[in-house]
């Protein structure tokens, strides 16, 4: 990369650190309410990992995985969810930009327009999903590593399955996001590209149809970020190629949602008058 | 005149009868939205069987086989748009509390909670008819239980239409809030996963622990999706309608008195 090409770079980073900033201020000004509400909606937002305590609590296992095997997969996917949520929540709010002409003054920024969407908010609210994903993560390994299914080298292996989750779950989110340019309403799009299929990776895939699972490992990917190197690590199958296949998955689902983010952008035309 | 005198006389029946149809039709709009919403609600509905199914035992538990628990979860998915998903009254309510038209609202020749209730109510219908077959239709696949008996379609109708009224009723209280807080999250994540979770409606609640499940039952949200879903199934009497209809009185009298308190509350900025 050239030394121009760094300096840009290193430039939007320092630009987005200060837009961030400003934003994560201002939500302070309501510290009590903020941090209260936070708190609330780690420990109430746990529900489908409680539905999961109460089956497992009365039947053991689901498809042979214990609750703390299951902990793993639910917290690297809430973890993954949270973060996409806190850093891109402009871009998952982007409908409302398109329906009320927003994006124009968007587009009028020296910046990608994917830069400017994101640095407009950091939502710290949605840590609370983070708060959750770790707490549950925290005791699942508490668990697996006191029994010896886990060791340290897993446990890195798990913050990578972290990370390569949130890129899949980012790029979800921007290629669903795009669809707005043309269909302009997605809400209803996003509980069947990201709710829905993050709903289902959080329990083991084998539960599912074979057509079910195809779709949560090949067309909306999310399985690849947590269940298949969380399969491999507790010894459930798979071979090291569960270990790289999240990596790949990520780097080519981010590549293909910023191509239909800029495609779309193409065909944007402004709602004003 | 009392709350229900008011309620009663014919006049006023007439009132919340044309709000109930108004809250119906102002959805129909949307029709078209809630069809591909409902597409994903079906899809929740699958993940919940095909979760359920692998952990129940083949011989089942409590009075569930593998095949009734599958009955039960796709009658829940269809009436999850009756009983837990209300959410136009809260906002509603929030919203006219925070824009100060609620000042307004409170001096209409109409009983606030009535109004609101009834024009919910009329959502929720729509949210049954419009949202709840096309999930059955789509779920039938996967098992769908049909009663031969009419009297138990009867009483199943019965106590969904309580289940509603109950669940109007506590989304408005949700929305009440507003007069106090302003912002009304919090008392919406309480009850939204108090309703989820002790209404019955991704699993029976007799998967809850034998003490959790004693106070789940007897509580006002398993008037929600599990009692209604019981009748349907005919896996309990029809006289569990008899709960609803005491928990529909008790949520009344709460939701009036809070609404009391709140007028006495209520202050409006602006100049």
């Amino acid at each position: 990369m050239s030394q121009g090409g760094i300096k840009r770079i290193i430039g939007l980073i320092r630009l987005y650190g200060l837009l961030i900033s400003g934003a994560v201020r201002a939500k302070m000004q309501y510290k009590f309410d903020f941090i209260a509400s936070i708190l609330l909606e780690t420990v109430m937002g746990a529900y489908d990992y409680m539905v999961a305590v109460a089956a497992l609590w009365r039947f053991h296992t689901i498809a042979g995985w214990n609750i703390y095997e299951v902990g793993l997969l639910y917290s690297v996917s809430k973890i993954g969810w949270g973060l996409y949520r806190a850093f891109l929540e402009e871009v998952d709010r982007f409908e409302g930009y398109i329906i009320r002409g927003d994006f124009d003054a968007i587009l009028t920024r020296p910046y990608p327009s994917l830069f400017v969407l994101a640095s407009r908010n950091f939502a710290m609210e949605r840590l609370s999903f983070v708060i959750q994903g770790t707490a549950i993560l925290v005791i699942s390994l508490r668990n697996l590593l006191g029994l010896g299914v886990l060791d340290w080298s897993g446990v890195l292996h798990l913050g990578l399955a972290i990370l390569w989750t949130t890129l899949i779950t980012c790029a979800i989110g921007i290629a669903t996001s795009a669809a707005a340019f043309i269909i302009v309403r997605v809400e209803e799009l996003q509980v069947f590209t990201q709710n829905a299929p993050g709903t289902a990776t959080l329990y083991p895939l084998e539960i599912y149809p074979t057509w079910l699972r195809n779709m949560l490992l090949y067309f909306i990917p999310l399985g690849v970020g947590n269940y298949i190197p969380v399969r491999y690590l507790l010894g459930k199958g798979g071979s090291w190629l569960n270990l790289v296949a999240p990596a790949v998955t990520a780097a080519i689902s981010l590549a293909v949602a910023v191509r239909l983010w800029h495609l779309g952008e193409v065909r944007y035309h402004s709602t004003g008058s | 005149m009392s709350f229900i005198g008011h309620v009663a006389s014919l006049g006023s029946l007439r009132k919340y009868r044309v709000l109930a149809i108004k809250g119906f039709i102002q959805n129909l709009q949307y029709s078209a939205s809630h069809l591909v919403n409902s597409v994903a609600s079906a899809i929740f509905g699958v993940l919940e069987v095909h979760f359920w199914l692998n952990v129940t035992p083949p011989q089942g538990f409590a009075d569930y086989a593998p095949i009734t628990i599958v009955h039960y979860l796709t009658f829940s998915q269809c009436i999850v748009w009756f009983t837990q998903f209300g959410i136009r009254v809260r906002n509603r309510v929030r919203d006219a509390v925070r824009s100060g038209n609620v000042a307004t609202e409170l001096m209409r020749p109409i009983d606030f909670y009535a109004y609101h209730v009834a024009t919910e109510y009329g959502s929720l219908l729509y949210g049954l008819t419009f949202r709840g077959i096309p999930v059955a239709l789509m779920l039938s696949k996967l098992g769908f239980y049909i009663p031969k008996n009419p009297a138990v379609w009867g009483w199943a109708l019965v106590a969904l239409l309580i289940g509603g009224y109950i669940a109007a009723a506590q989304w408005y209280m949700v929305g009440l809030t507003a007069f106090w807080t302003t912002e009304i999250r919090t008392a919406y994540w309480v009850i939204s996963s108090l309703s989820l979770g002790l209404g019955g409606a991704t699993f029976p609640l007799e998967v809850l622990p034998d003490w959790l499940y004693r106070i789940a039952r007897w509580s006002p949200f398993a008037c929600l999706n599990y009692n209604p879903a019981r009748i349907y199934l005919e896996l309990s009497c029809p006289e569990l309608v008899l709960p609803g209809l005491a928990w529909a009185a008790i949520v009344t009298v709460i939701a009036q008195t809070l609404t009391r308190a709140a007028r006495r509350k209520l202050e409006v900025q602006g100049g």
